[in-house]
């Protein structure tokens, strides 16, 4: 079956279709009728469109480069042009694209050494958006909103009014990964930067400086939320003013006809000093590297992206506006004047540097922000930031040394193969080598048990078949388990194994260098590495005995009413229906400002807290809701096992006049410790890896104290690219859990003596 | 007798207490999935409304999606019942060279994340044929340690003697695992199937992998799409899919949970 098996791994892959793939995030209503037309018109090309979601699509396409597969046309964010054009992902475009350079915007985004590697598609800045009825209530004039960093200020702190429920300005917090939107365009308008001219990291500044003393000063009359609860605040009235975007235009006339707001620019440092200048992002049409009709993939983009097949989409989304500028003399943006504010930001807006780095700078800023409004001296901040970035280059350097070596010529052994056939590398080699030894044990392993059963030596002292009987069975109960188990799951093990050994990039799959312990030396130095361990340490920790002991007792309780057990039951085994996903969002709601929490709180009289934004109170909130969910369904787990305990045991020790208690631990435990194993192992496994709820409900943050191990693994590998070293994280996890696993099931067995 | 009588109701009123928590989110879930979106995401809504279940519901793809994850769960949970209680009879009664190595291996499989399998999973599908099928979303989770793991602590607490009679009278190995231990085990089978449900018909992140095109979408890759925006979520829709998409799991949490509770009293357990 294993050679037929090998056979099947020869004629590798099913040949793709014709037809151009085109991965986008949108709703198909808007993609399909254009591919519709763009196909009638350019008959013999044939584009297929799959949609993405805005949670996990990254994640499809960094998996599907790392395998070769990446689609003809895709839609990405700018922010990470950056990275893809430096690793020569993308197909140079600059020709198709020349005439469209005076119409479109965002050009800097797509640009490389003066190359073009993609056509701006959509645009999105943010503005300065204030309750005007506020800003009359606090004797300020409606029509004349904050210009400057002073009146900003001024008008935050005379709306601020936290006793009944007005903030003067809603900041972000709790959200680590979009902070550099809302505070760099301070930074920007004060003459600072990230990068200089030269691409040197020149974060640390006077300029930089200011705007953080500012950023600050603004957080005491400020509400610190996440974005979507700032939006939703501001629509309640609840928010004097707050940096935000075009799509809260989609919902504020809709749900809150009554409210009374505006937009403006944002506030420049002062009336004789700096600019107004705001976030610049948006979405990019690009072609990778593999694409199969560059030529008409390259003309669809351009259909795609003029403003009538655009404009639709901002029309309903209000996310983002197309980047094609002929789009913007559209009813659409005269017929609300505050529109024409979002028209005016985006042409002075500035694009994050777009560098290979970005990815990585974006986290090292947002830190800082981060860290500085959780109160750490910005000194001390600043210089780590320095220190993060000077680490940052080293690494970079040193990869980009490697890849030069790779590619020249294909020197080393390391190298397998070039860039031509990105499929192959390092599969080529595992792939068979691992099914030629897993055949070459197996046949060693049938040897070994026909010698041992032929010399009529007794492998079950238990049943009376003859051995050889019996190894015969354990094989045929086996075999197509065990090759399901050895294909699907053995392999890929084995696999990620060989990876944590070697230097691989998600963009290069087939630029492996075997690195021996660099993996592993470089998680001893890890700090956050050591700070996901030690989070992730304390989840366990917290979890584990809690969720075990309570589902325990929950199962004692039920088990022992009378009546309505089977309804009991139902209730607490019902949250693990679920997908943790949607139990997660729940909790957000559970969790809100004024969510039900908070609200039950204030009936005992303790204040609102924030909680999944108070770097102190994250980690636990997360903890109990966890300990919630599987509680009910470690519960059901023991309730079957509490069923199995014969009756009669318990009628002796009535008769003998044992207590509740003692029968509880002279009967019950014993007979459900069985349960208990499998209950804390499981429960031990699971939550060393916990991960949905921390990536729904915070994503590590606030200033990384819900950063778990999992989740730190995912952004090395999904976000950072960085798939070898994330495999060696994996691994570190691995042996941990087996010690732990293994510690629990030597002290039970113990126990048990 | 009083004690007793007190005994039940303060169980009864504990139980009730902490079961309202419980309910709580469940009846958050379903009363936002029939509100307008309106007021955000804290504060209840005013108006009633389907749109989301007409949206979820009415959509063309909708009976596919549903067929698809029907046809991978049902095949994977007969798979799951069977190499269950075929492997954990054999690790629970047998002795052979190598168990030790095999069942840590299993455990392993369980300890390492998922994430990192991703990537060469994607690639063996690819090879395979298999991506873009819906047997790259049964295949190799008809192999589940959890549920093996299980199936073996069960087993291994169960007496061997009713296995030893059958054996006496000249039962085959497959007829004690069918007609001795499967009747034995049907609490665990029931937890098995409920488990290998809850996490196969929730499963997200693997067929959004493993699949491309609409005809093999499962419900919740699909449902995923209703509910995402760039900026916020579509709270209504995504409360109304995990509605829509828990239902069939409540009823075969239903159907199952009887057995987990008279699987083994009714049963002819004589130690």
């Amino acid at each position: 079956m294993l050679v037929l098996f090998l056979l099947m791994l020869v004629c590798t892959g099913a040949g793709a279709g014709e037809e151009l793939t085109f991965w986008n995030f949108w709703d198909q209503k808007f993609i399909l009728p254009v591919i519709e037309q763009f196909e009638r018109e350019n008959p013999g090309i044939k584009i297929r469109s799959e949609q993405m979601n805005w949670g996990n699509g990254f994640d499809k396409v960094v998996i599907a480069m790392a395998n070769g597969r990446a689609p003809d046309i895709c839609e990405l964010g700018s922010t990470w042009m950056g990275r893809f054009m430096a690793e020569g992902a993308l197909l140079d475009i600059s020709s198709q694209t020349a005439d469209l350079k005076q119409q479109y915007l965002m050009w800097e985004a797509v640009t490389s050494n003066g190359q073009v590697f993609g056509l701006p598609w959509l645009v999105s800045t943010r503005v300065l958006f204030y309750n005007r009825q506020l800003l009359r209530k606090a004797g300020l004039n409606p029509d004349e909103p904050p210009r400057t960093w002073a009146e900003l200020l001024a008008a935050a702190r005379l709306m601020h009014d936290p006793k009944s429920g007005i903030y003067g300005f809603g900041m972000n917090a709790g959200e680590g990964h979009i902070l550099y939107k809302k505070f760099m365009p301070f930074v920007w308008g004060n003459g600072g930067r990230i990068l200089d001219t030269e691409g040197r990291f020149a974060f640390d500044s006077p300029a930089t400086r200011e705007a953080l003393e500012f950023y600050l000063q603004l957080k005491d009359f400020s509400y610190c939320e996440k974005q979507d609860l700032l939006d939703e605040a501001f629509k309640l009235g609840r928010l004097g003013l707050a940096i935000s975007g075009s799509w809260n235009f989609a919902r504020y006339p809709v749900d809150a006809p009554q409210l009374d707001f505006g937009v403006a620019m944002i506030p420049r440092p002062a009336e004789d000093r700096g600019v107004s200048t705001s976030f610049l992002g948006g979405q990019v049409l690009a072609l990778f590297k593999n694409c199969r009709n560059p030529e008409a993939a390259a003309r669809f983009i351009r259909f795609l992206a003029t403003a009538s097949n655009t404009l639709p989409i901002t029309r309903e989304a209000m996310v983002s506006f197309p980047a094609d500028q002929l789009a913007w003399s559209d009813p659409f943006f005269h017929a609300d004047p505050r529109m024409q504010v979002f028209v005016r930001q985006i042409k002075t807006a500035r694009h994050p540097p777009v560098v290979a780095a970005w990815v990585e700078i974006e986290k090292i800023i947002n830190e800082t922000i981060e860290n500085c409004m959780y109160g750490a001296p910005a000194d001390k901040v600043l210089l780590e930031a320095g220190k993060k970035y000077a680490e940052l280059e080293q690494r970079l350097a040193k990869k980009q040394t490697e890849q030069v070596q790779a590619t020249g010529l294909g020197v080393g052994r390391a190298v397998l193969t070039s860039e031509s056939s990105e499929r192959s590398g390092l599969w080529l080699l595992v792939l068979p080598a691992f099914f030629a030894v897993a055949i070459l044990l197996f046949s060693v392993y049938l040897l070994y048990v026909n010698r041992n059963t032929a010399s009529g030596q007794s492998l079950s002292s238990a049943c009376k078949a003859s051995p050889i009987e019996r190894s015969q069975r354990t094989l045929l109960f086996l075999s197509p388990w065990l090759l399901t188990f050895l294909i699907f799951w053995l392999y890929p093990l084995v696999f990620s194994l060989i990876l944590s050994f070697c230097s691989y990039d998600a963009f290069h799959p087939a630029l492996f260098k075997f690195a021996g312990l660099q993996n592993y030396v470089r998680l001893l130095g890890d700090q956050d590495f050591a700070r996901a361990f030690l989070n992730t340490l304390i989840f366990v920790v917290a979890t584990t005995p809690v969720t075990t002991a309570l589902a325990l007792a929950l199962a004692l309780l039920v088990n022992s009413l009378k009546r309505g057990s089977q309804f009991f039951r139902s209730v607490f085994f019902l949250p693990s229906i679920i997908s943790i996903v949607v139990t997660a969002t729940i909790f957000k709601s559970v969790y809100a400002p004024v969510g039900i929490l908070n609200r039950l709180l204030a009936v005992v009289g303790v204040p609102a807290q924030a909680w999944l934004v108070d770097s102190d109170l994250a980690m636990p909130a997360i903890i109990v809701m966890n300990i919630w969910v599987y509680t009910g369904y470690y519960m059901v787990l023991y309730l079957a096992a509490l069923k199995a305990v014969p009756g009669e045991l318990y009628e002796a020790a009535d008769v003998d006049g044992a207590s509740d208690w003692q029968q509880f631990f002279h009967i019950t435990l014993p007979q459900i410790r069985y349960m208990t194993v499998f209950i804390l192992t499981v429960n031990t496994i699971r939550n060393w890896q916990v991960f949905a709820e921390i990536f729904t409900l915070t994503r590590g943050g606030p200033v990384g104290s819900t950063d778990t191990l999992v989740h730190h693994l995912y952004e090395t590998a999904f976000r950072y690219h960085e798939m070898g070293y994330a495999s060696a994280m994996a691994f570190v996890l691995l042996v941990v859990i087996l010690f732990f696993s293994l510690l629990q099931m030597r002290a039970m067995q113990a126990a048990r003596q | 007798m009083k004690t007793r009588f007190w005994k039940q109701s303060g169980t009864m009123a504990l139980l009730t207490a902490l079961g309202l928590s419980y309910l709580y989110p469940w009846l958050y879930m379903v009363a936002r999935s029939f509100m307008h979106n309106e007021p955000g995401m804290s504060d209840g809504g005013n108006g009633l409304t389907l749109e989301f279940y007409r949206q979820i519901i009415g959509n063309a793809g909708f009976p596919g999606f549903l067929l698809n994850s029907m046809i991978v769960l049902t095949v994977v949970l007969v798979a799951n019942v069977v190499f269950s209680l075929l492997v954990g009879y054999a690790f629970a009664r047998y002795r052979f060279p190598g168990k030790k190595i095999l069942f840590w291996l299993i455990l392993a499989t369980l300890m390492i994340p998922r994430q990192t399998l991703m990537v060469p999973l994607l690639d063996l599908m690819v090879r395979l044929g298999l991506y873009d099928t819906l047997w790259a979303l049964i295949l190799p989770f008809c192999v589940d340690g959890f549920n093996l793991f299980l199936m073996k602590q069960f087993i291994e607490n169960l007496p061997a003697d009713l296995e030893d009679a059958a054996r006496a009278d000249g039962a085959g190995e497959f007829a004690i695992v069918w007609h001795v231990v499967a009747p034995l085990s049907r609490p665990a089978i029931a937890v098995l199937i409920i488990n290998t449900a809850i996490v196969n018909w929730n499963s997200f992140i693997f067929p959004l992998i493993f699949t491309d095109t609409a005809s093999v979408r499962t419900l919740p890759v699909a449902l995923a799409y209703f509910a995402q925006g760039p900026h916020a979520t579509d709270w209504g829709a995504l409360m109304a899919g995990a509605s829509v998409s828990s239902l069939p799991l409540i009823i075969l949490f239903w159907l199952f949970q009887k057995q987990i509770i008279e699987g083994i009293t009714s049963g002819a357990l004589k130690d």
